[in-house]
């Protein structure tokens, strides 16, 4: 019997009957519960659409894009290998954490005090306390297919690796199609780039995904492009998602709330201690792992996390109340200095050692005169936001010479007019990527988490920092 | 510098593997020894995908890149106890792949060693299925012979990289 979901983006979406069960099954459903853009929803009131909707169309897409291939036969693509790159593609996200990177990311947060007081003399790389750190939400989704009893027997281990090893990158066979999964042009990119214009209302993400699709080609070699005709539309995918990026991911202030939220995560996930709560956060990746091969996965949602933020509001700890209050009240924290840049590499490094150096030096004069803890103060310095993935952190020549890597399987490649072999987009010396891959756009941003009770004179601290940032202080 | 080229310039250090590469083969040695370095049970939090060459991180890359202008020192820094353990252990198979030897290149060893080791870590063919190995590695354009494939295996054994 077939089945039809009907989606606001790419409109009927037809799973098979195995597929069915899958999207049915409780671990499926789930991604229901986690919203794609995180805490985008506290300024584009919107975007609380989920990585549910967003599986259902990369789903779409990979069936679009392997009914243009299959028949090809330098891909040598057969059934059994077609239902696992479509199942790849409906699960790439299963094993996602509330709120996705904000808990997922949770090692890899810096306290405000690590970035200001550099530590004792001699410091040791080990693993915390001999902790596991949190796994990827990759490795997480590999594990959710082993382990969960509904998909353990739709697939059986071995399948269930086999898939989990296509959507996390790390499958041996169909490396060009494994890699549309998560490449420049991917399916990933190309439905969250609609999918979240259309949510936020930000028009910028509205790429051409019909005009793409409909001039793929596959070389005699089995390399997987785009004709020149697409080149446009390949260079608005890659800019489009610039453009997403500034305005919505790194908006101040949702921004803010997610750098409020990492700090308190890690905060509480540190605490460890017994005596102060830490509101079943799981203390380590082993307990992650724990959790989501168990029955614990199916409320392991976005609700997870709003209920710690709920609790830590009334915390004994006034900065991790002055957070946890903060994002629940929505209040954000104030940004008392930004600094933007679209620099080469290297040039943009320079800036962001000066930023954290002056907020070394302004932080802890700022908090004793202001009568503040110095984890009030968020200091950020923003994921670049590149092009294309080969030259994001290099000069121009240095990525030419790099192109020989293994890391230029990931970028767009476009067939010339009657070539049976592709290039890289960066290589056309027509293309706009060809002059600005080797740029990025960066940020660095200061804020303040002020509590509700506080009578600080906020215009008064931007003056006092301006004047660190223009070298004076 | 962040934790992890902290991390990356210690461990390099210690194995003897340079980071600062302008050769291809080189920058994939790196590429590959981290990869073995951290199936050993150091955990430098790079994630490997499958590419043309076998397992291959671009946050490395990146790393690897950014430090070529770093001449800051580590002196503040050591190694732990445990990661000391660990690295001690694989130390001598990285020692053994450095070295040259007649018809097979120190990158092509380090990468037909990383390339098995993914193979079977990730669970796509069974660590005794020695032929299944091998169709594998032809299929991704890896020409290994059967006998290359049995000595890899026994070799990633002795270290302790499989059981």
């Amino acid at each position: 019997m077939s089945r039809i979901v009907i989606d606001g983006v790419h409109g009927a979406i037809s799973p098979n009957d195995e597929e069915w069960d899958v999207i049915r099954s409780a671990p499926f459903q789930r991604l229901r519960h986690l919203k794609q853009l995180q805490l985008a929803y506290l300024v584009y009131p919107n975007a609380t659409h989920t990585r549910f909707a967003h599986s259902l169309g990369v789903f779409h897409i990979m069936c679009r894009i392997l009914a243009i291939v299959k028949n090809s036969n330098a891909l040598n693509l057969d059934k059994e290998e077609e239902g696992n790159l479509r199942f790849a593609a409906l699960l790439h996200d299963i094993g996602h954490y509330p709120y996705s990177h904000l808990l997922e990311g949770v090692d890899s947060v810096r306290l405000t005090e690590q970035i200001i007081y550099p530590g004792a003399s001699v410091r040791t790389f080990e693993r915390r306390d001999g902790l596991e750190p949190y796994p990827d939400h990759e490795d997480i989704g590999t594990d959710i297919l082993r382990s969960q009893q509904e998909l353990v027997s739709i697939f059986g281990a071995d399948r269930a690796q086999r898939i989990g090893a296509y959507f996390s990158g790390k499958a041996i066979a169909s490396q060009q199609l494994t890699k549309l999964i998560h490449s420049s042009l991917d399916m990933d990119r190309l439905d969250y780039l609609v999918r979240d214009s259309q949510a936020t209302g930000v028009p910028y993400g509205a790429v051409d995904i019909d005009y793409l699709l409909n001039h793929i080609q596959v070389g005699s070699d089995g390399m997987i492009g785009i004709s020149y005709k697409a080149l446009p539309a390949a260079e608005h995918v890659l800019l489009a998602r610039s453009f997403m990026f500034r305005t919505v991911c790194q908006h101040k202030t949702v921004y803010g709330f997610e750098e409020m939220t990492r700090q308190l995560l890690r905060r509480l996930r540190d605490r460890m201690t017994g005596s102060e709560p830490t509101y079943n956060l799981p203390r380590d990746g082993d307990e992650v792992r724990e959790m989501v091969e168990g029955d614990r996965l199916l409320s392991f949602t976005d609700s997870f996390v709003d209920t710690i933020i709920a609790q830590a509001s009334s915390d004994k700890d006034p900065l991790v109340s002055a957070l946890a209050s903060g994002i629940l009240r929505r209040r954000p924290p104030v940004l008392l200095y930004e600094q933007r840049m679209f620099e080469e590499h290297q040039h943009a490094k320079r800036d962001k050692e000066l930023f954290l150096m002056r907020c070394s030096k302004c932080i802890p004069t700022l908090a004793q005169k202001y009568r503040m803890e110095v984890g009030a103060f968020l200091v950020c310095t923003l994921k670049p936001i590149g092009f294309e993935k080969r030259s994001s952190s290099m000069g121009k020549d240095e990525a030419v010479a790099a192109a020989a890597e293994e890391e230029t399987s990931e970028i767009i490649r476009v067939f010339e007019k009657n070539a049976n072999k592709p290039v890289d987009i960066v290589d056309i010396p027509y293309s706009i990527l060809h002059k600005v891959s080797a740029y990025s756009y960066y940020t660095n941003r200061l804020y303040v988490v002020l509590p509700a009770s506080s009578d600080c004179d906020v215009k008064k601290m931007k003056n006092d920092v301006a004047e660190v940032f223009a070298g004076v202080g | 510098m962040t934790n992890r080229q902290i991390a990356l310039r210690l461990v390099t250090k210690y194995l003897d593997v340079p980071i600062h590469q302008t050769l291809f083969d080189d920058r994939l040695v790196l590429q590959k020894a981290i990869y073995l370095v951290q199936q050993a049970g150091v955990d430098m939090d790079y994630r490997y995908s499958w590419y043309l060459r076998g397992p291959y991180c671009s946050d490395l890359t990146r790393d690897a890149y950014e430090m070529r202008s770093e001449e800051s020192d580590i002196q503040e820094w050591s190694i732990g106890p445990i990661y000391q353990g660990m690295l001690s252990r694989i130390k001598g198979l990285i020692d053994e792949l450095k070295e040259e030897a007649p018809n097979d290149t120190v990158a092509r060893k380090f990468e037909r060693y990383a390339s098995i080791l993914f193979a079977i870590a990730t669970g796509q063919v069974a660590v005794d299925s020695h032929d299944r190995v091998m169709d594998l590695m032809h299929a991704a354009g890896k020409e290994y012979s059967l006998q290359e494939i049995q000595n890899t295996i026994g070799d990633l054994k002795k270290y302790g990289l499989l059981q």
